[in-house]
């Protein structure tokens, strides 16, 4: 796979270039590859053609709409919304609208107490809180299926010089938090001792 | 260029509603703001330490231990036996931090660090050897009264420990002499 990406070093490149010539099983190896590798290709320019298809359909749909369609004032949409700045315009003030949804909705008072989704940028899976460095500060929020606000909120974890992970068990209703911290010191690297 | 001013307009918008919500806006209860309700020297709320001892001896699961389908879900269903052996109820007064002694030497700490709206407490524990390194340097949690959460790995005769931790209503009637 790595040969097919041109990931290899060059010298290592080359020696495997020579045994795909001499080798049949491994030419039938690196034929299969590029055949893939087309045909995913093929796929992801197919798949962009039917969405421009659907596109221009729906703008086709707009446009025969009549005279009386809203969005009909000297300007056709399509033509409106293929103008960068206006799209970029609307992304700014969608964003915008996005930031003060959450604003509102962090201050009202009937809201309950803030989750600490609040607080933390998001959950983290359990995969990659095992790799990550020890001494980060962890933060995850899970979430009571049964109320609105988490029950337990797991904001902080300072795993210090070992792996651990957290996740959750479910069980049925409610979900429970746990903190599993491996207890055998993370490899530091080989530590010399006085002989 | 028309677009551009209504996106403009909109943001214009979405500023001054931002600006409104944050100037006029009530004090909202937040749930990380200290209850003032909170109490000060006697302890309202306590800690409650189930101390399990997991291995595969083929016993099942201790009936001193109270319902817990966690148990029996992975990835805790790879240990087939789970025996109580240890459960620990400490006082807990806001910034006092509290001890238990676990089986293997170890020392679990538990401090109380606010009383928050809503009955939700935040906690902080710690798993540490005494003169040795810490185990579990840290671990802050905000959780509703009466909800556990558990802290599992610790290696011990032949299984692992695994500490159930709820912070619960403390009864009046409970003196404070079981301080530990």
């Amino acid at each position: 796979m790595q040969l097919y990406d041109s990931e290899l070093a060059p010298e290592k490149e080359l020696l495997l270039r020579r045994r795909v010539q001499t080798d049949a099983e491994w030419r039938g190896v690196f034929e299969g590859l590029r055949q893939a590798g087309d045909w995913v290709r093929l796929v992801a320019l197919q798949r962009a053609d039917a969405a421009d298809g659907i596109a221009d359909r729906v703008m086709q749909a707009l446009d025969e709409g009549g005279a009386g369609a809203p969005v009909e004032r000297g300007r056709s949409a399509r033509s409106w919304l293929r103008s960068p700045a206006a799209a970029g315009a609307m992304l700014a003030s969608a964003a915008l609208a996005a930031a003060v949804a959450l604003v509102v909705r962090s201050t009202d008072p009937q809201g309950g107490p803030p989750g600490p989704a609040a607080r933390s940028a998001a959950a983290v899976a359990p995969s990659s809180r095992s790799e990550a460095p020890a001494s980060a500060r962890a933060e995850a929020a899970f979430a009571d299926p049964l109320e609105s606000a988490p029950a337990v909120a797991i904001e902080a974890v300072d795993f210090g010089a070992r792996h651990g992970t957290i996740f959750m068990v479910g069980t049925g209703a409610t979900s429970t938090p746990v903190v599993w911290v491996m207890d055998e010191p993370a490899s530091s690297g080989g530590r010399m001792e006085p002989l | 260029m028309r677009a551009v001013h209504l996106g403009l307009t909109c943001a214009l918008a979405a500023f001054l509603t931002v600006a409104v919500a944050t100037a006029e806006g009530p004090p909202a209860p937040s749930g990380d703001a200290p209850n003032p309700a909170a109490p000060s020297a006697r302890a309202k709320h306590e800690v409650q330490v189930l101390v399990l001892h997991a291995t595969n001896a083929g016993k099942g699961i201790d009936k001193r231990i109270r319902e817990m389908p966690e148990l029996r879900r992975p990835p805790f269903s790879s240990y087939d036996t789970y025996r109580l052996v240890g459960e620990h109820s400490v006082p807990l007064v806001e910034n006092q931090p509290r001890s238990v002694r676990l089986p293997n030497g170890r020392v679990l700490r538990t401090e109380l660090k606010q009383i928050l709206a809503d009955g939700y407490v935040r906690l902080l524990a710690a798993v540490n050897q005494p003169g040795g390194k810490d185990f579990l340097p840290l671990l802050e949690v905000k959780a509703k009264v009466g909800q556990a959460f558990i802290v599992a790995g610790q290696k011990y005769q032949g299984g692992i420990l695994v500490l159930v931790i709820r912070v619960k209503e403390r009864p009046p009637e409970a003196s404070d002499q079981s301080d530990k």
